[in-house]
């Protein structure tokens, strides 16, 4: 975020799709979205959470989630997004990236990198209050840890021999991704809150 | 003889680079838009995480084009 005026305005969030809208657009991973959202899962506690930030004055009562259907980190991570909204709820409202660059731009990883999905939280009357993007931090080491051991155990194996088995290895751990997810976002709202 | 074949985005600037010069070139080549079809783009996962990925008649995976990735 620039402390320019944002592209997102209450018209052109509102022109998002809504969740079940987005699903119902997309070309590829329907069945993957729809794989992850019946796997993502909000605790009692994590839903008594997110209810709680969304009902504080300076609360996320929007939720702007940019992606793209063809994309793994998406399709485990925004149902995650989805059930957050669902449970709490959160206006949520999707864009797809690469119709929707202006408002990548504001959301850059590290200021250059337009990793996905974000998810943008905003008060009510759209200010803004933080991000969360790609996926959570446990995920990038268990997959490096993941390569490198399946690369010790394949010496001389093809890039696409490596690739199946990490991609069969990483797989199962998805869910346990979309735990971790929840958890990073809603220790990222606690902060900018103050509540617990 | 084998077609060359690549997996790309329809949002891809390095792929839409790779589509102008090989047409320029008269490059044989059969596209696959991974975002228009789950086949392709399972396919296209096998061999890498970013497009263009170039499969050359010969069978050797190539992934980018020109210093360039997605």
């Amino acid at each position: 975020m620039t402390g320019t005026a944002s592209v997102v305005t209450s018209e052109r969030f509102a022109s998002g799709f809504t969740y079940q809208e987005y699903i119902a657009s997309i070309r590829v991973n329907k069945e993957r979205f729809e794989e992850y959202y019946i796997a993502a899962h909000l605790s009692s506690e994590d839903k008594e959470f997110f209810c709680k930030a969304v009902q504080h004055q300076d609360g996320p009562a929007k939720m702007l989630v940019l992606g793209e259907d063809w994309c793994p980190d998406v399709f485990r991570g925004m149902p995650v997004m989805a059930r957050i909204a669902e449970a709490s709820g959160m206006e949520m409202r999707i864009f797809p990236r690469d119709r929707n660059l202006d408002i990548m731009n504001e959301f850059l990883k590290h200021g250059q990198f337009m990793s996905i999905p974000v998810a943008v939280f905003y008060t009510r009357d759209l200010t803004y209050i933080c991000h969360w993007t790609e996926r959570p931090e446990p995920a990038d080491r268990e997959r490096a840890a993941i390569e490198d051991k399946a690369r010790e155990e394949m010496p001389g194996a093809g890039e696409q021999e490596i690739r199946a088995v990490v991609r069969d290895r990483t797989r199962p751990r998805y869910p346990v991704w979309q735990q971790e997810s929840v958890h990073e976002m809603r220790l990222m709202l606690a902060g900018r809150l103050g509540i617990l | 003889m084998k077609k060359r074949i690549v997996y790309t985005l329809g949002s891809c600037p390095a792929c839409a680079r790779l589509k102008s010069d090989w047409t320029s070139q008269g490059v044989d080549f059969e596209e696959r838009q991974v975002d228009r079809s789950q086949a392709w783009l399972d396919e296209a996962l096998k061999y890498g995480d970013t497009v263009p990925v170039i499969i050359y008649e010969d069978g050797q995976v190539a992934i980018g084009y020109a210093n360039m990735i997605g």
